[in-house]
């Protein structure tokens, strides 16, 4: 090999390498969705949510036949983010086209077993959804399912104030058919941004 | 198809920019000619010495026992001396009791807790009320709140006095959706 040839070569290994590079650099660019909500990095499975719905029901996560599941923990006495909350699902899943809507299940499970008795909480998510299934159960049984997912929720006695309140976390666990949590859907994220992340995590895995 | 990291930095950018500036254009607006701007003009609006009610809505509620909800609002004060809103009311046959309240998010907490009032600066300072922060809240209903209903509300300004609204009852719309129906 000469010297033209030699530089010709290495100009070549350059061009071949520049071009192989700029087109995975490219195809990195354009490929990884981003969720609109917030990804859990390791997805672990979540301990089995085993609860009452209405008319004396048993339903366990395990037994649903839903490709993902959003799970969110509130109560019905609070006015504010719960139905917030319930809302932004309840645009996400008609946000979806219709023939995937029945791979998402939307279930709301309360933090205020005293007052949320399984028919109540019927009552209330079907305001939002007739799709989405509301569940109660015993104090011990409610406080069961906190602990094994680490909610922490609250009575909260204010004084001068008629009624009680709860704490209870924001945003919303999505939980895939494994029963591994992948996202946690924070308040005011847009409905569509939402379905299109359900979507994704049904296509993608 | 594929652009360049710069120039598609720069695509998003553009747009963003001039949202920005519009943004900044129509807030000049607002400070000359705050009245013609406060609300859309299919809301009723409410108006006593000095104080603009605008886009009031009352949330629906599921149709359970003793339920709450929320009302939401943007006030105004067009006066020229600043005004506290230090509480509200309904018709006693409609709930027990009506209380001012924010949603505070703490350590990923949601907690709710009542405040004694909230100020409203003066020269058309406003105040609203709005999902996931301040709101009015109408605690043990005797009735479900349902679309088409109006909730009237009495509002208990310092300065200015009782300010009646009439609420529309409506559902609720997702915050990131704007006001779509």
């Amino acid at each position: 090999m000469n010297r033209a040839q030699a530089v010709g070569l290495a100009l070549g290994v350059v061009a071949v390498v520049a071009v192989a590079v700029f087109g995975v650099a490219r195809f990195l660019d354009d490929e990884p969705y981003t969720y609109a909500a917030i990804q859990i990095e390791s997805p672990q499975a979540m301990p089995d949510i085993r609860l009452t719905t209405a008319s004396g029901q048993s339903w366990a996560l395990s037994e649903s036949d839903a490709e993902v599941t959003a799970v969110y923990f509130g109560y019905t006495h609070c006015p504010d983010v719960c139905p917030l909350t319930m809302s932004e699902l309840a645009a996400a899943r008609d946000a979806m086209p219709e023939d995937r809507q029945a791979e998402f299940q939307v279930v709301m499970v309360t933090v205020d077993p005293a007052r949320d008795t399984p028919e109540v909480m019927d009552t209330y998510v079907h305001h939002f959804d007739d799709s989405f299934i509301g569940l109660s159960g015993t104090e011990d049984e409610v406080a069961g399912v906190m602990q094994g997912w680490g909610i922490l929720a609250q009575r909260e006695d204010v004084e001068g104030s008629a009624s009680y309140f709860m704490s209870h976390p924001a945003g919303v666990n999505v939980v895939d058919a494994d029963g591994r949590i992948r996202l946690l859907i924070p308040i005011g994220v847009d409905p569509k941004a939402i379905a299109s992340d359900i979507l994704h995590l049904m296509d993608a895995g | 198809m594929h652009f360049n990291p710069g120039l598609r930095a720069l695509a998003y950018a553009l747009p963003v920019l001039a949202a920005v500036s519009l943004v900044a254009c129509s807030s000049d607006n607002d400070a000359s000619d705050s009245d013609a701007t406060a609300a859309t003009p299919t809301e009723a609006m409410a108006v006593a010495d000095g104080i603009t009610i605008s886009e009031p809505w009352a949330r629906a509620t599921a149709g359970n026992p003793d339920e709450n909800s929320a009302v939401y609002m943007v006030i105004t004060n067009g006066a020229d001396e600043a005004d506290r809103l230090v509480s509200a009311s309904v018709d006693d046959e409609l709930a027990s009791t009506v209380e001012l309240h924010e949603t505070v998010m703490q350590n990923g907490q949601m907690r709710m807790q009542p405040v004694e009032g909230w100020d409203v600066a003066a020269d058309a300072g406003t105040l609203e009320l709005s999902q996931g922060a301040n709101h009015v809240m109408l605690i043990g209903l005797s009735k479900q709140l349902v679309v088409g209903d109006t909730v009237g509300l009495t509002l208990h300004f310092e300065r200015a006095g009782d300010v009646h609204v009439d609420a529309p009852v409506r559902e609720g719309e997702p915050m990131g959706m704007g006001s779509t129906n």
